[in-house]
């Protein structure tokens, strides 16, 4: 679902009661809630897949009831508040039968706004990957676009750029390598910048 | 989707390389899980696994994040890639070959200098054959009027109906009409946005009149002129290969196939001309094979197949 438009589209097929449209959004929003819950309920991993399944259904059945407009905000965003509230409701669940410890209360000056700053390192990391994407070779960022942008079958792509399914596989694999190489390489040198500074004003101040 | 190598603790940081729990096709399976291309239970398979492998769940976070960049600012990333949307070219694999016929001549590099010399002018002559790529710009002619093949039993049906029917479904044909007299002057804007105003009219009438036998027509017509006009509209987009281009295709596509599924459906006869702007535009998205396949299927009593297989013999130069 690339644009606004696209999702206005399924919300007005899946009113319509479309059955097709249902599955294409549970299959489109599964690995976004499935990363938020693993991430939430981390040494929980029983409860994972029954909370992702509820979180996805409400989404659907609010999407049934119009409760969701594509000119408030994106799908995943959505899906994103409702599984943040699913997870709230769980823990608050475990801690009043009494199955959950709160390790939180154990250990000093734990910062309580985790989501303000996880949000600001989210939007620090895309910036860091558009730009480093801008950079990447064209025949790198073609098949990145054919794949991910343009949502292509690898045997479509492979029909588009006549280039063997596996070759075309792996050049996408290589292309995901090399942003990450290159992504690691800036924050080691941002890291290494930040210490040569740090060094640098050590001498200037003698200490 | 089998793992290997059981569980791994892999590395957390989302730049980091990750570990390989030995799972096969694990970036691939990935990838399909984040396009939707998984079926559930292939799903249920996946996240069993990524639970156990941190490794696996890292490289599933990084691409995710890929994916989500890409599906947020893809149109000013890939802005310039728009216009290199054609296949590149086969290469030829000449390693060992002189060194494999060695065995059976006596002087293989004057063997080889021959057949060089022979490739050499072959690629050119097809180098300057395809120095010609096809002007797809050209193949719209949207300067010329595309013609509006109405059905000609389309006003006579109308006529021929109850005068209940026919005050209704009269008042949509006049501003069905009126939707038309902006194609025909060439104001495609102004033809979607009165195609658009009559989206629920038509809608309406197609669910509630089951006799009033121009309907059906009018919808097959309603959804083929739209996706011209629609069509027109991207010719900006066209000149200038602009990312939206994409986006503007996809609609003008996806209306032209609706136009003609709805017309097999009602055993209708295909609007004149429904394949080929269909293939056009699959030419025009860079799905070859496609647009080769649906050109190829056009009637050869339609009065575009003569461009529709000029059209396909450009596509199979490329």
């Amino acid at each position: 679902m690339r644009n606004r438009q696209e999702e206005k589209q399924f919300v007005k097929r899946i009113r319509q009661g479309d059955a097709t449209a249902e599955d294409k959004v549970v299959k489109y929003l599964h690995p976004s809630v499935f990363l938020n819950i693993a991430r939430k309920l981390q040494g929980r991993p029983d409860d994972v897949e029954a909370l992702v399944n509820d979180i996805l259904m409400l989404v659907i059945e609010k999407m049934r009831e119009g409760r969701f407009d594509p000119e408030l905000g994106k799908l995943r965003d959505y899906a994103g508040g409702i599984a943040n509230n699913k997870t709230g409701e769980y823990f608050r669940k475990l801690r009043l039968d009494g199955k959950y410890l709160d390790i939180t209360s154990t250990l000093p000056d734990v910062p309580l706004d985790h989501e303000g700053e996880e949000l600001i390192e989210r939007q620090e990391v895309s910036d860091h990957l558009k730009k480093t994407l801008n950079g990447l070779d064209h025949k790198y960022k073609k098949v990145l676009e054919l794949r991910f942008y343009r949502e292509m079958t690898l045997e479509d792509i492979s029909a588009a750029i006549s280039l063997p399914k596996r070759r075309v596989s792996e050049r996408i694999h290589y292309a995901v390598k090399l942003l990450r190489k290159k992504l690691q390489k800036d924050k080691d040198f941002s890291i290494f910048g930040f210490l040569l500074t740090i060094s640098s004003c050590g001498l200037r101040y003698g200490f | 989707m089998g793992s290997k190598g059981g569980k791994s603790e892999g590395n957390r940081s989302m730049f980091g390389d990750f570990d390989d729990c030995g799972m096969e096709g694990r970036e691939d399976t990935i990838d399909r899980y984040l396009l939707g291309e998984l079926s559930l239970e292939e799903i249920n398979k996946l996240t069993t696994h990524l639970l156990e492998c941190k490794s696996c769940l890292a490289e599933l976070e990084f691409r995710d994040k890929l994916k989500e960049v890409i599906e947020d600012d893809g149109d000013t990333i890939f802005a310039d890639s728009a216009r290199t949307m054609l296949p590149e070219r086969r290469r030829t694999r000449s390693v060992g070959f002189v060194h494999g016929i060695r065995g059976y001549v006596k002087y293989p590099w004057v063997v080889a200098i021959l057949v060089i010399a022979m490739v050499t002018t072959t690629s050119m002559l097809v180098f300057l054959d395809r120095s010609q790529p096809v002007d797809f710009l050209a193949e719209l002619r949207l300067d010329e009027k595309v013609p509006v093949p109405f059905e000609p039993d389309y006003l006579s049906i109308l006529r021929a109906s109850s005068q209940s029917q026919r005050t209704r479904v009269d008042s949509l044909t006049t501003s069905f009409l009126a939707a038309m007299r902006f194609y025909l002057e060439m104001d495609y804007a102004g033809t979607v946005q009165a195609l658009d105003a009559l989206e629920s009219e038509i809608e309406g009438a197609l669910a509630q009149s089951d006799s009033a036998k121009s309907v059906p027509y009018m919808v097959r017509d309603y959804l083929f002129f739209r996706s011209i006009a629609v069509f027109a509209n991207c010719r900006h987009d066209i000149e200038t290969r602009a990312p939206a281009l994409v986006g503007c295709l996809g609609k003008a596509l996806a209306g032209f196939q609706q136009s003609f599924a709805f017309a097999e459906a009602n055993e209708l006869a295909q609007v004149d001309g429904c394949r080929y702007f269909q293939g056009l535009s699959d030419a025009l998205l860079g799905n070859r094979l496609t647009a080769i396949n649906t050109l190829e299927k056009v009637d050869a009593t339609s009065s575009f197949f003569n461009d529709a297989v000029r059209l396909v013999a450009s596509l199979n130069k490329e």
